[in-house]
């Protein structure tokens, strides 16, 4: 299920009626994921991201990063390492509000259990209606590797899948 | 396609065969019975399968064996083979064709599977079109190498050549005459394949290329043409091989001998035949000593000899004869690269199984750690749950970077420690060993469900993966009290609640190929529904006995859902029709909110009594006004304070004082209650209780119990169980009554987090603010750890600008 590789995602590209993906057969175990939620805080005005990778996943990118340094750097308990695993997400994952990028700033992280959160938040006067959304997390490092999101801004809870050669993706109606 | 279309019709064609079965409508307002009976909507039950979930008196199932002689080539990749099959025709009915399924034929260019692969993934569309630099390298790879099986002939038992039609991947084989009941037909085959690189095509088999190496391992499933399901319930199986729906098989012996190059290390499901013939003497003396251990395996092939071996090669064979009884599916794996170790397990009921693991030096440390111990403890806890393993190996294999798949008898697992590119050390983390255990329990546990409980998988995934997953989790609660087995987490049901809180998902109960969010829906959400039926709604006594019944009634036979929800209601004396409609037929979730808590006393309807308990309460209730209390320190006088001349008798006696009219209607409440309400109204005086109203609110539809927490004004605390009957008659609203001794500060609901309530934020009364998780970490004792964080990205940031994803060369065609 995993190997190096290269991932391709074209800014709004027009390719019509041609089936690209050809994703692999999923197994009788679980492919790799990212569980990526999206919530709105009302207290404090914030929209509020979390991501959680599987610690295994984020140590097998990290060691390809060739960093040397032995296993405190393939460590994903290691602060340093988990920056870097949150720049490389900052990269992978974006939002676009109806035309605008939302500015994600860098909360934090925090291992739990067998996973990796990263938590990142904006500052927004009100929640988006609909989300223009972009996660390539780790699907240039396994090629079988699934994301989900689950955007909850109000009352319903709308779920996005990204795998394959998926790019960018639209969730509306959110509120 | 959108998502929403797609989960649409599958919802609407659930809804519209309710709506034809059941003769129940509710014609007028919207009251929705999620306790009606399921019996209307299961399959009606018959000879073959009973009302009470058993394989009935007439129950049936085909059997096929296989006699088969295979050849690895190394060099080319490929795989020829002949073999036989003989088929009994345990149906009451005459077969005039048989099917055998191709399911290698996924793999060819025109296959259904590949011509309906889809550009964007469901649900929503795509805003923006792009490849994958993998799905470049995979059509690419389509174009060099043919793929799918090549079926070369196709005879009888006489070698009469037989007329046979491929239909994508499925084969129709015409009889020359129909195959009567009890009747036996042989059919001979002679094919080959090329196999896939399983680093470009994924899938279950394959093989594996180390290119550090030049070194390879082989792992064979899906590689006989197999004979297709024949079943009470739909006849022939019929739905093609799409690659999400796995596999609906017989029960069968196999003879299989495989020819691979002659240092290679064969394992395969069954029983070796000719050991003397293809190990060492070493190796045959240590196999016999590890049957001997049941504290930890030893080697077979230490990883030495397998490093020294995999450096050799040789252009001689050997051939491995393996016999497997009663199995539903062969699979073997091959390569000089393998290290093999094995340790014995004894079992309280039933024969020692051999626990043994093969794979590379790449799967070391951590394989030769944890492996064949994982092996050997999915046994032990399994078999508590189910019957004894009835097998005498179970084998796991290193196939893969990560995932598993499963056959009798033998799995393909991943998870190997990570490389350091500079240092070349090897070392795994704590994570890493857990995705080792857990993947190893996964696939050795499905042994059980389906290669033994031989549910159809092309039609119910739930029904292997969703059993094994819960006992998977129970194994991993075994080996770990503080094992993560699902998102992180050692609760499940903390995590399942984010999924079915979601509109873009389907019911359960929905067919193998049409699930989205297929690790979700056909894997945790039926463990946790498990998990809350034994932890919560039945009791742990009465779901052992019931999940254990079912087990060993269709052990080595095919049940159904509706032999599983059967059997759970049958052996329980529990009517679970509202869980199964709840959980498995529909898309609620469980969201139950504690409204209010409204506080009461018993009157004594004594005007004595009560009047100063009413004047007691007003004062509490209504606070001095802020003018009154300033007037007052400012040394102003009322009126009548002034004038005491203007007092009357109302100045002196406010509305709370006992007049004549109260006591005589006191009297006559007395003189009016007659026995027994007189006595048990003067008991209740006596113990003077608490009463309490306490109101509940069904916002996420599925009905569930409710567990209650009681917390005292003294202290102590008390839990209770309401089951989830309660909303039987309104599954919206309900309120329950409660009479304690000691006045309540609190009531917490689902406070152990056992229901999956998806919504915490409800659950408490007085009302908790549920902090999101981005607020306990604001909030938290992290600081330092965050600036560490901010410390070290202002580092890399200013190191080195973290590059994006290669650019994608697509642009639009020119018109």
């Amino acid at each position: 299920m995993s190997k190096q590789g290269g991932s391709i995602t074209r800014r709004l590209a027009i390719l019509a009626g041609c089936a690209l993906a050809v994703a692999p057969p999923a197994l009788a175990h679980r492919s790799q994921t990212v569980l990526t939620t999206v919530m709105w805080n009302p207290a404090v005005s914030m929209l509020e991201v979390t991501h959680r990778v599987h610690n295994a996943d984020a140590e097998a990118w990290l060691s390809q990063q060739g960093q040397g340094g032995g296993a405190a750097a393939m460590d994903i308990t290691v602060v340093r390492n988990q920056a870097q695993m949150m720049l490389y997400v900052e990269a992978h994952f974006g939002l676009n509000d109806g035309g605008a990028k939302i500015a994600l700033e860098p909360l934090g992280a925090e291992i739990e259990g067998e996973a990796l959160l990263l938590y990142q938040q904006c500052k927004l006067v009100a929640p988006p209606k609909a989300l223009a959304i972009d996660n390539r997390i780790l699907r240039d490092v396994f090629d079988g590797q699934t994301n989900l999101v689950n955007v909850r801004l109000a009352q319903r809870t709308r779920t996005l899948i990204f795998s394959g050669s998926d790019g960018v993706k639209k969730a509306e109606g959110l509120l | 396609m959108k998502l929403g279309w797609f989960a649409a019709v599958a919802v609407a064609l659930l809804v519209s065969g309710t709506a034809v079965a059941d003769a129940n409508k509710q014609t007028k307002g919207k009251f929705d019975d999620k306790f009606r009976q399921l019996e209307v909507d299961l399959p009606t039950p018959n000879t073959y399968r009973t009302a009470s979930g058993a394989p009935g008196e007439s129950y049936w199932q085909q059997q096929a064996d296989y006699t088969i002689n295979a050849t690895l080539d190394e060099v080319k990749k490929r795989i020829t083979a002949t073999g036989t099959i003989t088929y009994r025709n345990n149906s009451p009915h005459a077969l005039n064709y048989i099917w055998l399924q191709l399911d290698q034929n996924t793999f060819k260019e025109d296959s259904v599977s590949r011509r309906t692969a889809r550009a964007v993934s469901p649900p929503m569309a795509a805003v923006s079109d792009s490849v994958s630099m993998a799905s470049l390298r995979q059509l690419q790879a389509y174009k060099e190498t043919p793929l799918g099986f090549e079926i070369q002939s196709v005879t009888d038992g006489g070698s009469r050549a037989l007329r046979y039609t491929i239909n994508d991947t499925m084969m129709r084989i015409d009889l020359p005459q129909p195959l009567a009941p009890k009747a036996t037909a042989n059919i001979k085959l002679a094919w080959a394949f090329n196999i896939v690189d399983y680093n470009l095509f994924g899938g279950r088999a394959g093989y594996e290329q180390f290119i550090d190496s030049d070194t390879y391992t082989f792992f064979q499933a899906q590689w006989i043409p197999r004979l297709a399901a024949y079943t009470d319930y739909t006849g022939w199986q019929h739905k093609q091989f799409l690659g999400q729906g796995e596999f609906t098989l017989e029960f069968g012996n196999y003879d299989v001998s495989i020819t691979a190059p002659a240092d290679h290390i064969v394992p395969a499901t069954g029983v070796l035949q000719n050991p003397n013939e293809v190990l060492s003497a070493e190796q045959r003396s240590r196999l016999a000593q590890a049957r001997r251990e049941f504290d930890k395996p030893m080697y077979i092939v230490t990883p030495e000899e397998a490093l020294a071996n995999e450096k050799e090669g040789t252009t001689a064979t050997k051939t491995w004869r393996w016999k497997a009884s009663n199995v539903r599916d062969f699979a073997w794996a091959s390569s000089r690269k393998f290290i093999w170790d094995a340790m014995n397990v004894k079992q309280p009921e039933g024969g020692d199984v051999l626990a043994q693991s093969f794979f590379p030096n790449e799967g070391d440390p951590l394989w030769s750690l944890y492996s064949t111990r994982a092996v050997a403890h999915t046994i032990d806890v399994y078999s508590e749950f189910s019957f004894p393993y009835p097998y005498p190996n179970a084998i796991s294999v290193n196939t893969w970077l990560g995932g598993g798949m499963e056959y009798p008898m033998i799995s393909f697992n991943g998870y190997r420690p990570v490389k350091d590119e500079k240092t070349g050390k090897k070392t795994y983390t704590r994570q890493a060993k857990n995705g080792l255990v857990g993947v190893v329990i996964h696939e050795v546990g499905h042994n059980y469900f389906p290669m033994i409980v031989n549910s159809d998988e092309r039609q119910w995934t739930w029904m292997d993966e969703g059993l094994n997953s819960f006992l998977e989790f129970m194994a991993e609660l075994r080996w770990d009290e503080n094992f993560p087995v699902m998102g992180g987490n050692s609760n499940s049901l903390d995590e399942i609640g984010s999924y079915m809180m979601s509109e873009d998902q389907v019911p359960i109960m929905t067919n193998s190929e049409s699930v989205i969010k297929f690790g979700s829906n056909a894997y945790d959400k039926p463990a946790a529904a498990l998990t809350v039926l034994r932890e919560t709604v039945m009791g742990r006594e009465l779901f052992d006995f019931a999940f254990k019944e079912y087990a060993r009634r269709w052990k080595f036979k095919r049940p159904t859902p509706s032999d599983f929800f059967r059997t759970m209601e049958d052996a329980s004396g529990t009517d679970l029709d509202w869980f199964w409609r709840g959980w498995f037929y529909t898309t609620d979730h469980v969201d139950i909110a504690l409204n209010g808590v409204r506080e009461y006393r018993l009157s004594t309807k004594n005007p004595e009594v009560e009047a100063p308990l009413r004047r007691e309460r007003q004062d509490a209730t209504r606070p001095e006004p802020v003018t009154v209390t300033e007037n007052r320190e400012k040394g102003l006088q009322t009126y009548v304070q002034k004038h005491p001349d203007a007092k009357d008798f109302y100045d002196a006696n406010d509305e709370f004082v006992v007049n004549n009219k109260d006591l005589n209607d006191y009297a006559t409440f007395q003189e009016g209650l007659k026995e027994p309400d007189k006595s048990a109204f003067a008991r209740a005086l006596r113990e003077n209780p608490y009463i309490y109203f306490v109101d509940f609110e069904n916002k996420g539809g599925l009905v569930s119990p409710l567990p209650l927490k009681f917390t005292f004004d003294d202290g102590a605390t008390k839990e209770i169980m309401i089951p989830a009957e309660i909303w039987r008659v309104d599954n919206v609203k309900v309120t329950k009554m409660f009479v304690e001794t000691k006045k309540v500060v609190s009531i917490e609901l689902d406070s152990k987090h056992q229901t999956a309530d998806a919504v915490r934020s409800n659950n408490a009364f007085p009302q908790r603010n549920e902090p999101s998780r981005l607020d306990v970490f604001r909030a938290g004792a992290r600081g330092e750890a965050r600036n560490q964080m901010a410390e070290a990205l202002t580092e890399l940031r200013a190191k080195k600008a973290e590059p994006d994803s290669p650019a994608a060369p697509i642009t639009p065609a020119p018109q």
